[in-house]
């Protein structure tokens, strides 16, 4: 194959590449409906004017011929595509279904078919020739009967898709109606072109000016485009809004049709929206039949729905909405699901998957049934349609899914060309058609058979082989043909295999071998250096000369860039879209994590709510303990009148338990005794808004009467509705049964209105607060002023004197001074009072008789009445009034006066009782005032009713007035009322009758004092009224307290750095000490070499002085020890015998030197474990038996361990050595002494060893003592308790 | 390799050369660790049969030491004499060595001991 360079192919070109760019750039926007179509009719376009191109420059008839053939790929399928781009683009969202594109591609794909065949039935073209006119040449043909239907076909669809946009642009606006005219005009523009080329009216008789008229069409589409961005805004929009939807969305007609679906709907019932679109709902749902019975007529609706079984099982939340045009009128239903917890989207492709296709029970059944029936026909598709391979080995940055998808077509294809080659040889064989190509052939099928089938092989290794293959063939070809069509073929093939297989670079690297291949050969043969061996035509070997090489080189590269570029673009776009989906799922990491973050943050925002609702329900349990403890009984209503609460007291009052009373209507009360229209006034008064007080007769649940105040208020919502009744009532029966009393008994003495008004006036004053004495007078005068009694303006009231049988004058009135004087004091029985006192009755007399003992000169004659005061039987004093001589007796002053006596007598009792509590209350209040405590009260809520002196002084006030009020929580230090509150509110709540607390105070002029009190609850009734608190200042104490803590920790401080320091000093005298004493023993033992015994003798000098320093460190250690009390004595469990054996070990050599008998006992009955600290008990025999060897000359050393009783046993050491004086033994424990003070070189030592014995022995609970006779020896005993092993059983 | 081994981890300079002449004069070949760091290389090498101990190191712990020691698989068997003349810290260690020694300490009762302990091993 070969061309020359023509200028006319220059703006088919042009065309060409522009239509190429448009057709790329629709396609990256390929998610929206219509760009694929524009995408496929830009390529169609590209390939006529390509075509068309190289037909010109075709330099052979063949070649021109093949080129003409190819064009009708884009004749005939450009109008197709049109249509389908029109119809896409003016019915948005609507998109045609395959199976209709289908059918109309079918005349466009049998032009296709007919024109690569044309030269055997010659349908399409009849005649074919070449037509030259100067530079240009081109085919020349005459049309048979199909081109005619293809013509008219394309132009159908041309003229239907020019009329859908047409009809769409009415609907437009704005810039979508430029954007459809542009349209138009650039694709019906070719078209005009086109019929006047065939109508013989071309303006270049012999040019087809169609394809220049697409350059038209591109241009416009590119106007479009870049003017309008044609495919941009609409279709991305709804492609944003609608496909991206992780929602699936079905949109329904009103027949229930599937008009729109998106991509998520597609994969939750597992089928592509291509598919979906246009079936009846019923059809796409059939596998849910439970589904469509439930939603069949629903509209407007939520539910959540499970769709799918096993792994593939999802919950769905499916609504469903009605859509309305703009007239309101119902237009479809629009269906959304949301997967309620499946979180992984799965990617597009998966819609054909099995896997997340729902499973009925009938597929259960079928799948499980399918291996057993997999035949050879099963064997042979899976053979030729290969699974995808499971785990391949993923170039980096490509999409997994993609490779395996591309692996598996080159396997398949591979697996084809196999199966074929295999016939071929087959045939070959067959017709014994041998040649030396036959070997090729065979090794070839060979080779493709074990690339198709190693699959696990490297993918690069086998890519490799097949693409050496393909070039093998392309340079087969050339060498044989030249620019052959067959090598160019393979060469493109060559290339975009590599690009697809390997990579870009695959590609170039390829492309640029087949241009080095395609470029050498056609310089060489052009220039005559290489013979084709298969062509004897020097015409027409191929190429012809070096313009025609170069053009044709030219050709081939515009060609193998462009499908380089098809397919990186296709690459990438896959890429793009798996690496969109990565993104995709990150960001729905992210937002999982924000709401993660998100439930954290509010689940902390709601601890924080319920902890103040627990606060604010503390202060509501506060009010409510106050309204259960209140005295008064309280009643909660509905409006129906129905107990919705009542309190304790309410119990106590009527006596009906709070559940017999809930529910009930308060006229379970009713007594009966007060009239309905009492109850309707109330019920008046209340339903109204209004407040009602009044007092109530009612009956308790034991039948008895009591009467109630009560006051009845409507309680209100915020909204002002009434919503209840609430009712406080105070109990009082008592009060009502005096003054009914009261009545009754006047009623009996028959009393006249005037009386009761006299005696009322009594009762009111005897209601005064004021003084009985000052009281007495008024009433005195009060029944002086009541004309019709006919007294006199005179008379007097006696007081009884119960104990000493007398009365005592204690109000007058114009008593002549004698009586005064002589009446100050009178027995009971003496004079007229005295007998109305002893006889209790009322005395009358007329005139002064024998009975008016008390009399004095020139007293003037009258009468008198002597009324005793009675309380029951007791006299409580007596009234005497003056009456004119000779009066009588009246019955009804009488009847007055002893009403008046009672009454009198009732308000000296009340009075008697006030003065009995006050005299109480003073008696106390002065030993409170007195105390040297803090004493004050609070009520319940706190605050101070009461302060004493004591208190107020500690408080800093002055007056008691300045703390009455004020809440005792003031006082504290403010760092300390939290605290403080919390511990009382404690004591109110659990009901702690009693406790004692300690608080820093405040007081009033700012210092700081510590208080200790004790709180007591004051109750009554079961009610807590108040606190009372006896307190003390123990800001000394506590400060003592703290010094006393702090003198501790310092002294304990001091003691650790005492042992500190002494075990430094220990460390730094020892250390030093054991390198001279290991110094002159290594030179004893005569490891540097021997010693004369003079340096012998000094060396053992050095030991013996090194030791005695070590010991005295020791002692003055352990006295220092003592003295600081950081001595420590261990409690370990030792065994008497072990010890009772290391101290014979240590001591036998001393003994032994010294020529003296050592012997150890151990006593039978001593416990085998005993506990304590065994190095010290062997310090402590070691200093007494050291003691013993240096003070004894001769004779034995005796060691005993022993046990004394029961709880005690003992260490003994006796010698028979010089022993010590009587005088000596008081002093010898005391440290630094021994006897004599004498200090020799036979007996030198600290003088610490006794001391430091003693001392210990102590510390270890027991005591030393000393048994010793000059010239006899000493016996050292010490006695320690015993300290067994606690047995374990 | 029949001579018993005894190594010797003591900062004094003086002292180790006392104990490592006492151990040697009765046939023990001995090493001396002055700091407290190196014994764990020469525990390395050799696994002694005896380690004598000091408590007060300059770059260590005695403590410490007979802790890892006491820790250590394969050299927890190892006899061990703490000597030291802090009377406060060897009573902490008591029970953790074979033998807790307040210094000074006679080179006969080190030769004594030495023999016995090792000799068990």
């Amino acid at each position: 194959m070969q061309f020359l360079y023509n200028p006319y192919i220059l703006p088919l070109v042009v065309s060409a590449v522009i239509s190429f760019a448009v057709a790329l750039y629709a396609w990256s926007r390929k998610n929206t409906p219509s760009a694929v179509a524009l995408a496929l009719l830009g390529l169609a376009i590209a390939e006529w004017s390509a075509g068309y191109a190289l037909e010109i420059a075709g330099a052979s008839f063949e070649t021109k011929l093949l080129w003409g053939k190819l064009q009708y790929i884009g004749i005939a399928t450009a109008p197709l595509f049109w249509l389908i781009f029109a119809f896409n683009h003016a019915h948005q969202g609507n998109r045609l279904n395959h199976q209709r594109m289908f059918l109309l591609a079918l005349i466009p794909l049998i032009t296709m078919a007919l024109a690569f065949t044309t030269e055997l039935h010659g349908w399409l073209w009849k005649e074919i020739g070449v037509s030259q006119h100067g530079d240009f040449s081109a085919l020349k043909v005459s049309y048979g009967f199909w081109f005619w239907i293809h013509f008219a076909y394309s132009y159908l669809l041309l003229a239907v898709g020019a009329w859908i946009v047409l009809r769409s642009v009415g609907k437009m606006q704005g810039l979508y109606r430029g954007q459809t005219v542009a349209l138009i005009v650039a694709v019906v523009s070719p078209w005009v072109a086109n019929a006047l080329y065939l109508s013989g009216n071309s303006p270049i008789p012999f040019l087809d000016i169609t394809p220049f008229a697409f350059t038209l069409t591109v241009a416009g589409l590119a106007w479009g485009i870049f003017g309008f961005r044609l495919v941009d805004i609409s279709p991305i929009a709804r492609s944003q809004v609608v496909e991206a939807m992780r929602d699936g969305m079905i949109v329904l007609d009103m027949r229930g049709r599937v008009v729109d679906m998106n991509q998520a709907a597609g994969l939750i019932i597992g089928l592509p929206a291509a598919q979906a679109i246009g079936k009846p709902v019923e059809e796409i749902l059939a596998p849910w039949p439970d589904l469509l019975t439930r939603f069949r007529a629903a509209a407007d609706t939520t539910a959540e729905v499970t769709i799918g079984q096993g792994a593939a099982q999802r919950l769905y939340q499916v609504s469903i909405e009605t859509m309305y045009d703009a007239r309101q009128m119902p237009v479809g239903r629009v269906i959304t699901g949301r997967a309620l917890q499946a979180t992984v989207p799965q990617p597009r492709f998966a819609a054909h998957e099995t896997s997340t296709r729902p499973v009925s029970p009938a597929d259960n059944n079928l799948r499980s049934e399918a291996p057993a029936r997999a035949g050879w026909l099963e064997q042979a598709l899976k053979f030729f349609v290969p699974p995808l391979l499971p785990n391949p080995k993923i170039p980096e940055g490509v999409n997994p899914l993609w490779f395996q998808a591309l692996e598996r077509a080159f396997t398949a294809m591979l697996r084809v060309a196999a199966v074929a080659g295999t016939l071929q040889l087959i045939l070959i064989f067959f017709y014994r058609m041998f040649s030396p190509l036959t070997l090729v052939y065979a090794a070839v099928t060979l080779l493709l058979w074990w690339i198709s089938l190693a699959r696990s092989t490297s993918f690069t290794l086998r890519s490799d082989v097949i693409l050496l293959l393909v070039y093998s063939l392309a340079l087969l070809e050339i060498v044989n043909y030249g620019y052959s069509v067959e090598g160019f073929t393979f060469l493109l093939a060559f290339v975009v295999l590599a690009v697809l297989l390997r990579d870009l670079r695959g590609g170039v690297l390829a492309f640029l071998i087949a241009l080095f291949t395609l470029g050498s050969f056609g310089w060489q043969i052009s220039a005559g250096n290489y013979f084709l061996p298969n062509i004897f035509d020097e015409d027409n070997a191929a190429p012809a000369n070096l313009q025609a090489a170069i053009t044709s080189t030219l050709a081939f590269s515009a060609a193998s860039l462009a499908l380089i570029v098809v397919v990186v673009s296709l690459l990438r776009s896959v890429n793009m879209a798996w690496q969109k989906e990565i993104q995709a799922l990150n960001l729905l990491q992210q937002e999982r994590d924000l709401l993660e973050q998100r439930v954290i943050e509010r689940t902390g925002a709601l601890a924080e709510a319920r902890d103040s609702a627990e606060k604010a329900s503390d202060e509501l349990r506060k009010y409510f303990l106050a309204i259960e403890q209140s005295g008064s009984s309280i009643v909660l209503t509905n409006l129906n009148g129905e107990i919705e609460y009542v309190n304790p007291r309410f119990e106590i009052v009527t006596g009906y338990t709070r559940q017999e009373a809930l529910g009930q209507n308060p006229r379970l009360l009713k007594s009966g005794n007060q009239a309905p229209k009492f109850y309707v006034d109330l019920w008046n008064t209340i339903s109204t808004g209004n407040i009602w007080q009044g007092e109530f007769n009612n009956r308790r649940k034991d039948g008895s009467l009591y009467w109630e105040s009560a006051t009845i208020a409507p309680v209100k919502a915020q909204s002002g509705a009434v919503t209840h009744y609430i009712a406080i009532k105070e109990d009082i029966t008592a009060e009502k049964q005096l003054r009914e009393d009261l009545q009754r008994k006047n009623e009996d003495l028959q009393v006249s209105q005037e009386e009761q008004q006299a005696l009322a006036a009594l009762l009111k004053i005897g209601m005064e607060p004021q003084p009985l004495n000052d009281l007495l007078p008024r009433l005195l005068d009060e029944i002086l002023a009541v004309r019709w009694l006919g007294l006199e303006a005179k008379g007097g009231i006696f007081l009884a004197d119960g104990e000493n049988r007398r009365l005592i004058l204690s109000a007058q009135r114009n008593l002549s001074p004698q009586i005064r004087g002589l009446c100050q004091q009178i027995a009971f029985g003496q004079c007229l009072c005295g007998r109305a006192a002893a006889s209790r009755e009322i005395f009358f007399t007329g005139n002064v008789d024998h009975q008016h003992e008390i009399s004095y000169e020139g007293m003037a004659d009258h009468g008198h009445y002597n009324v005793p005061i009675l309380a029951g039987e007791r006299v409580l004093g007596v009234m005497v009034f003056y009456l004119p001589v000779g009066s009588q007796p009246v019955a009804r002053n009488l009847h007055f006066l002893q009403a008046a006596a009672n009454s009198i007598g009732s308000i000296l009792e009340k009075k008697n009782a006030e003065t009995r509590l006050q005299e109480s209350e003073i008696r106390f209040r002065q030993i409170v005032e007195n105390a040297s405590d803090l004493i004050y009260r609070t009520d319940a809520l706190g605050h101070f009713t009461y302060a004493n002196p004591t208190a107020l002084r500690a408080l800093g006030f002055e007056r008691e007035d300045d703390v009455l009020g004020r809440h005792f929580l003031e006082l504290a230090l403010p760092e300390a009322q939290r605290a403080l509150k919390r511990f009382y509110d404690h004591q109110f709540l659990a009901g702690k009758t009693t406790t004692y607390y300690e608080f820093p105070a405040l007081s009033a002029d700012g210092q700081m004092i510590w208080i200790g009190q004790n709180v007591r609850m004051v109750q009554e009734n079961g009610n807590i009224i108040g606190f009372q608190a006896v307190a003390r200042d123990i800001t000394t104490l506590k400060q003592t307290r703290d010094a006393l803590a702090l003198s501790r920790d310092q002294a304990l401080e001091a003691s650790r750095f005492k042992s500190q320091l002494l075990a430094k000093i220990s460390h730094e005298l020892r250390t030093p000490l054991a390198g001279v004493i290991g110094y002159a023993e290594l030179m004893e033992q005569a490891a540097f070499g021997p010693l004369n015994p003079e340096q012998q003798d000094a060396a053992e000098n050095i030991v013996t002085s090194a030791n005695y320093l070590n010991t005295m460190i020791g002692e003055l250690l352990d006295q220092a020890q003592i003295e600081s009390q950081s001595l420590q004595l261990r409690q370990a469990p030792f065994s008497p015998a072990t010890l009772l054996e290391q101290v014979d070990a240590i001591l036998r050599p001393l003994t032994k030197r010294k020529a003296l008998t050592l012997t150890c006992n151990l006593a039978p009955d001593l416990p085998a474990t005993l506990i304590g600290d065994v190095q010290r008990l062997q310090q402590l025999l070691i200093n007494l038996a050291g003691n013993a060897v240096k003070f004894t000359t001769q004779g034995e050393i005796k060691i005993d361990i022993f046990r004394t009783d029961a709880t005690r046993w003992g260490l003994r050491v006796a010698d028979t050595g010089a022993g010590i004086p009587e005088e000596a033994q008081e002093y010898i424990f005391e440290p630094f002494r021994q006897v004599d003070n004498a200090i020799t070189r036979n007996n030198r030592g600290t003088g610490l060893g006794l001391s430091i014995t003693k001392q210990i022995v102590e510390l270890m609970g027991g005591e030393i003592l000393l048994n010793s006779q000059v010239g006899h020896g000493s016996i050292f005993t010490i006695l320690l308790p015993l300290k067994e092993k606690e047995n374990k059983s | 390799m029949t001579t018993l081994f005894a190594l010797v981890i003591e900062d004094d300079p003086m002292l180790g050369k006392v104990y490592v002449t006492a151990l040697k004069s009765i046939g023990f070949e001995a090493a001396l660790d002055p700091d407290g760091d190196l014994y764990p290389k020469i525990l390395e090498t050799r696994i002694p049969n005896i380690i004598f101990l000091d408590l007060h190191l300059p770059y260590a712990s005695g403590v410490e030491i007979l802790k890892t020691l006491r820790a250590t698989p394969g050299w927890s068997e190892i006899p061990i004499v703490v000597m030291t003349a802090d009377i406060i810290t060897a009573k902490q260690v008591e029970g953790q060595a074979q033998e807790v020694l307040i210094k000074p300490v006679s080179v006969m009762r080190i030769q004594r001991i030495a023999a016995q302990l090792a000799g068990v091993n």
